[in-house]
């Protein structure tokens, strides 16, 4: 079996299945047709990591597959993939993978379970897409199809304020996208061609010239680039996350958080990733980028830890982890982007753990509030148990896989950025323990010892009296009845779906090599793909 | 070979008795024994290498034996590699000896002591998850493993100390203990990250043990006249000042207290605060290297020193005290480890688990039966009723003062001695001040739990021993805490102890250097220090026996110091009127702010009604309009075309 | 024979087109602005009439025939509208034709 034959098979799997879903309405199987596919695609994605077992001599190679639509002389689709490819596809059939699983175990099937079975097999279907697409209108419209499930999604499910977080999305997205369009077309229009490879060749080779030859394809990446760190998100442009985060019923935000939000990474890499050294304008805008991704984390952290709601939290801590990966990729060292992207997958898994939790809480309490729920040790042993398992996974404890993947991230780091980033950026393995540990304390311990305070800073004097109360002013207007402790526990089948996903977590994080071997960069595979 | 997998044994037996005792809660029957079978294993086998390391017994010097095993790889780069691997000298058997023996008597203890609660099964399998993240940390060969049983650790001491989960103190303790604990730990990160940039490897053998890597470091200016050396050495200090509870990181060693007394002696008195003097004296040659880190290690030791023997003179909560004594005792071993001295440190951490865990663990007895009160103001007389648990506590009473031929005074007398040899003399007088007010205090907990009229009848009716393991255990460590100095000091071979460790530790200074024995014109010391402590102890029966008349009347005429160690220097008002408001108002004012960013999208809409508006007014409604916007476009489109050509 | 220079024909039907235009754009009423397309087609015709006496063509003056015949049936449809619109409206002004429904 040729690696030529793959990718194609890795393109159709999802497609096929989509038409499948959507041709054989049958609402019963439908789980089964789509969790099978995509336990198919990810085989199929590690055939990479299975034939290096086997071959010594094994280098990633590209192949490439041309649709064969021919519309103007120089306008061709085109598919590709290297390692990096494969592993996002990988990620993305693994997330894809536990999020039906996980609507299976919890949504009763019929009309709207099978829209949600649908739209989850798009984005996955547009996923795939983008991350093999090698010439740049694919890419374009691959990234714009993934948000279209999301969109319609939160319209469906949302809660209260759908409609305007709904909106809000599409405005952020779409001006980002325009932006990318905008980019894309000029380059189109100078090059002449719409071959990634060709296109990026050009710019490095040419980048000394004039007007055309220096300047606009400079804006054009910037555009695009700004197009990526959109859907991050980056700082300024993070307005959508939390009423996305909040609003998307659990089994679409397993997906949209623990992979589609790190498509704009992939992005990065693919588009911009040896560019930035091109010229001195590409430089200062990676500076850019890196202080922003900084910024990120620092100011994610510590907004995570006023959040009033369980949702809202995990929204803003994932915010500032992709912070990290986000400078990872955009770092002029291969190691730390190689360390970024095995961060996409583990950070993925532990976010998609943290959410199907709190999906669990609110299950059990009616509540997803942070102040008004306490005590759910009492009778929810499995559920204590999880929590703290993902939530310790989530600030990185060793030997989790987003500890392995961080320090990796980190070492690459060292050299290669300003000293001043790489101190602000170390801020996120102490900040990120706080909100977590914020969030087991809260929801965990109780105040059976006395007063039902609910709304708790961290600390306290452990001398008896007063307990300072910051938040009363600013959240008095919240519903301050305390909700009961639940009276049951989170069921078997979802604690096993759990337990997967702890497990993998702690072999991701013990055997890194084995995933690695798909990533590792070294110029060859860099260069090939041109 | 065999002992490559017997390492993995001693290291996973634990484990996987934690495993199964954390999923089954219905066996809680044999629980108990499961864990205490596996703790047993370790225990053996950890003996077996530590006679194995040790060589012939009194051989001294000869047939010793260390081990180096490399099981996996788990990524490898072009750089570097992260492996697994397992380094076993004369140091990790000391150390893994240390742990699973007093793992071990805990184990048994609480038989007893926890068999009144609930999550019986989950605290044994607690206990077993922390020792063998501990033994992952000692058995570490290069800095990832130990920084993966650190981590690992101060895990486990959360689970602990938030055991009782239906008291809210106990959460925000755990909370408080891991916080600062990864706060300090971002300086192991840093260091591991500087250590594999820098040098190329995280091993032992290529960082801290080699010489020419270190001279590569000390060569490479930081800033201001130190080196990158410094700064690494720097770094790791401030992990090891919070995990080791040094002043100004100590806050969260005393509200640990909220967790059950026994995983008090195990994590927060023999095992896991010790872990930074392993790691110091691990990485030795680089504080060896480092005057500059040294002097501070010296500084803050003694600071924390005192800060801990006089905060515990005016707490009154037991095992408060304890605490502070446990912080005030790791003062003591950080003082030699700036000293240069690391035996010495490592001789005073072997002696101090024996009876630190023996305290704790009748403090145990005592909180039990009286119901977890824990203050002493409100007991008295109690030997009458807890014979052994008294006696057993005088005699660690008598060992962490500092009384021969008790453990304690062995290895304290040699931190002064190496106090006055290696550091200014004001820090040695105030480290033997420290031992006065040490006697002082723990007399003071004696006399006024154990001895005088009791204070409160209906307590006092409370208290018995029931238990016969914990007895056991009292007893136990009560021998060894008297007989454990003298592996110190043996009258054929000098310090034997100190001497079976100088193989670790090759490049320190020795003992017996060529300006003449460590000893030599420091013989006064030793009655000094024994005349200090005999002092304190009769001060403290004077002043605690009976009634606490004299004490207030001392309080009265010195309120200003009084207070201040009553408030304990004002360290924890310090982090929760100042430090944690900071930080919680700086993140209502981001919250705020996000508010903001999250409204932009609103100038969207407004933009497009804008818009909209400006170009719909163009706009007309009837025919005519069509027809009057159709003209006037095309007459401008005739003019164009005609003066364009 | 030519009396009058063409270009006077041609000016002639200008102002009668522009009085058609005008009417057209300022009247509310229907059936005045039908009048007024009328008077435009006529000025058009003029136009047509005027450039077969330039060409000295009759080819101009069967496009013009045709146009006639053009404006005849245009006016017809428009007269139904008209009475549609009435029947509808109530009212014959354009400002009643101000929505789709």
């Amino acid at each position: 079996m040729s690696y030529s034959i793959v990718l194609p098979l890795v393109l159709s799997i999802p497609v096929l299945t989509f038409a499948v879903l959507v041709l054989v309405r049958n609402t019963n199987h439908m789980f089964v047709v789509a969790i099978s596919s995509n336990i198919v695609l990810l085989g199929v994605s590690l055939y990479v990591f299975f034939e290096r077992m086997s071959h010594t001599n094994f280098n990633t190679q590209l192949s490439f597959v041309y649709m064969g639509i021919d519309l103007l002389p120089n306008l061709a689709f085109g598919f590709a993939a290297d390692g990096i490819s494969m592993f996002f596809v990988a990620s993305a059939a693994i997330l894809g993978i536990l999020s039906l699983w996980y609507a299976a175990l919890t949504m009763s099937t019929g009309k709207m379970t099978y829209y949600l079975v649908l739209g989850t097999q798009f984005m996955i279907l547009a996923s795939v897409g983008f991350v093999l697409s090698a010439d740049i209108f694919s890419f374009y419209i691959f990234w714009e199809l993934t948000i279209i499930p999301v969109f319609f999604m939160i319209g469906i499910w949302g809660g209260a304020n759908r409609f305007y977080h709904a909106m809000t999305l599409f405005m952020y997205t779409a001006a980002g996208t325009i932006l990318m369009l905008v980019g894309m077309v000029l380059l189109y229009v100078i090059y002449g061609t719409n071959s990634m490879g060709e296109i990026l060749s050009s710019v490095i080779g040419r980048t000394a010239d004039g007007f055309t030859g220096k300047y606009i394809p400079t804006l054009a990446l910037m555009l695009i680039t700004i197009g990526f760190l959109v859907k991050l998100p980056i700082l300024p442009l993070h307005g959508w996350l939390k009423g996305t985060y909040t609003e998307l019923p659990t089994p679409a935000v397993i997906l949209v958080a623990g992979f589609i939000g790190k498509l704009g990474i992939y992005g990065l890499y693919r588009m911009n990733s040896y560019i930035f050294n091109a010229n001195e304008i590409m430089s200062s805008g990676t500076v850019l980028i890196m202080v922003l991704a900084v910024a990120t984390i620092i100011y994610g952290s510590i907004v995570a830890f006023a959040q009033k709601d369980f949702k809202s939290l995990i929204a803003y801590g994932s915010f500032a982890h992709i912070g990290v990966i986000t400078l990872g990729v955009v770092s002029h060292s291969s190691v730390a982007l190689e360390g970024a992207i095995y961060q996409v997958l583990t950070h993925g898994l532990a976010v998609a753990g943290l959410f199907i939790i709190a999906d669990q809480s609110e299950k059990l309490t009616g509540s997803t509030s942070l102040r008004s729920v306490r005590g759910l040790f009492m009778n929810s042993p499995r559920f204590t148990f999880f929590l703290v398992v993902f939530a310790m996974a989530f600030l990185g404890l060793p030997p989790m896989g987003t500890f392995t993947s961080e320090l990796i991230l980190f070492i690459g780091l060292l050299g290669n950025v300003n000293i001043y980033i790489f101190i602000g950026a170390l801020s996120a393995v102490f900040l990120s323990a706080v909100y977590a540990i914020f969030l087991v304390q809260n929801l965990i311990f109780a105040q059976k010892d006395g007063s039902p305070e609910w709304s708790m800073p961290l600390f306290s004097k452990t001398k008896a009296g007063a307990l300072p109360n910051y938040y009363n002013k600013f959240d008095s207007s919240e519903e301050l009845s305390f909700v009961e402790p639940s009276t049951t526990d989170i069921p078997v089948n979802v604690a096993v779906l759990l337990g997967v996903m702890g497990v993998s977590l702690l072999a991701l994080g013990l055997y890194p090599e084995a995933l690695m071997e798909l990533i590792k960069v070294n110029p060859l595979t860099l260069r090939s793909f041109l | 070979m065999m002992i490559k997998y017997a390492i993995l044994v001693l290291l996973f037996a634990p484990l996987v008795t934690a495993i199964i005792n954390r999923g089954s809660v219905r066996v809680s029957n044999f629980v108990h024994i499961i864990a205490i079978l596996g703790m047993g294993i370790s225990f053996a086998i950890s003996a077996f290498l530590f006679y194995n390391t040790m060589g012939v017994a009194g051989a001294g010097g000869s047939g010793t034996q260390t081990y180096l095993f490399h099981y996996y790889t788990l990524v490898s780069f072009a750089n570097f590699n992260l492996n697994f691997s397992v380094y076993v000298d004369q140091l990790t058997t000391v150390m893994l000896l240390v742990v699973t023996f007093v793992s071990l008597m805990v184990h048994i203890y609480s038989v007893g002591y926890m068999s009144s609660y609930k999550g019986f099964a989950r605290y044994y399998s607690y206990i077993s998850f922390f020792t063998f993240a501990m033994m992952l940390l000692l058995l570490a060969e290069n800095f990832l493993v130990l920084f993966v049983g650190w981590e690992l650790v101060g895990f486990s001491s959360y689970l602990l100390i938030g055991f009782f989960r239906h008291r809210y103190r106990a959460g925000l303790a755990a909370s408080k203990a891991f916080l600062i604990n990864r706060f300090a730990d971002l300086g192991l990160y840093t260091a591991i990250v500087l250590m594999v940039v820098l040098t190329g490897s995280l091993s032992y053998s290529d960082t801290v043990l080699n010489a020419s890597a270190l001279s590569k470091l000390a060569a490479m200016p930081f800033l201001g006249g130190l080196s990158y050396l410094d700064l690494i050495a720097f770094l790791i200090l401030l992990s090891a000042v919070g995990k080791s509870a040094q002043f100004p990181l100590h806050t969260w060693l005393l509200d640990a207290m909220e967790g059950p007394a026994p995983i008090s002696a195990l994590i927060h008195a023999a095992t896991m605060v010790t872990a930074g003097v392993y790691i110091i004296a691990r990485s030795y040659p680089m504080f060896m290297l480092s005057d500059t880190v040294s002097i501070v290690i010296v500084v803050l030791a003694v600071v924390t020193a005192f800060v801990g023997a006089t905060s515990a003179l005016f707490c009154r909560d037991i095992k408060r005290i304890l605490a502070f004594s446990t912080m005030s005792q790791l003062g003591y071993m950080f003082m030699a480890l700036g000293t240069g001295y690391y035996s010495i440190a490592i001789f005073h951490l072997f002696t101090h688990a024996f009876f630190k865990a023996l305290l704790f663990l009748s403090a145990g007895v005592v909180a039990k039966t009286l119901h977890d009160q824990l203050d002493i103001t409100k007991m008295g007389g109690l030997l009458k009723r807890m014979p052994i648990t008294g006696a057993t506590f005088f005699i660690g009473a008598l060992a962490i003062a500092g009384i021969p031929p008790l453990a304690g005074f062995f290895s304290k007398d040699l931190i002064v001695i190496s106090l006055f040899e290696g550091a200014p003399a004001v820090f040695a007088w105030v480290s033997l001040f420290t031992a006065f007010l040490t006697s002082v205090y723990m007399f003071r907990l004696f006399f006024m739990v154990f001895m005088g009229k009791p204070r409160d009848a209906k307590l006092h009716s409370m208290a018995e021993e029931k238990s016969k393991t914990m007895g056991f255990v009292l007893i136990v460590l009560a021998f060894f805490s008297a007989v454990v100095g003298l592996l110190g000091y043996s009258p054929t071979s000098g310090f034997f102890f100190v001497e079976m460790l100088q193989n670790v530790f090759p490049l320190h200074h020795n003992l017996h250097h060529e300006g003449g024995s460590l000893l030599e014109g420091t013989g006064w010391i030793a009655p000094v220090s024994i005349a200090i402590v005999v002092l304190g102890g009769l001060l403290s029966a004077y002043l605690y026996r009976g009634d606490l008349s004299r004490v207030s009347m001392l309080r009265q005429r010195f309120s200003l110091f009084t207070t201040l160690f009553a408030r304990e220097w004002y360290v924890d008002t310090l982090l929760h009127k100042i430090i944690v408001p900071l930080f919680a108002y700086l993140s209502l004012l981001l919250r705020s702010i996000d508010a903001g960013v999250r409204g932009l999208s609103i100038f969207s809409s407004i933009a497009t009604r804008f818009f909209g508006f400006l170009f719909g007014s163009l706009q007309g409604r009837t025919i005519s309009a069509y027809a009057t916007w159709f003209v006037l476009g095309n007459i401008v489109l005739l003019f164009s075309v005609v003066f364009w050509s | 024979m030519l009396a009058l220079s063409v270009e006077l024909y041609f000016i002639f039907s200008l102002i009668i087109f522009s009085i058609g235009l005008f009417g057209f754009m300022f009247r509310r009423s229907l059936i005045m602005m039908f009048i007024s397309a009328e008077i435009m087609l006529m000025a058009v015709n003029v136009n047509f009439v005027a450039l077969s006496l330039r060409y000295y063509d009759a080819y101009w003056q069967v496009v013009a025939a045709l146009t006639i015949a053009v404006a005849a049936a245009e006016a017809a449809i428009g007269l139904i509208l008209f009475i549609y619109i009435f029947k509808l409206r109530g009212v014959p002004t354009s400002d009643a034709l101000n929505s789709l429904r």
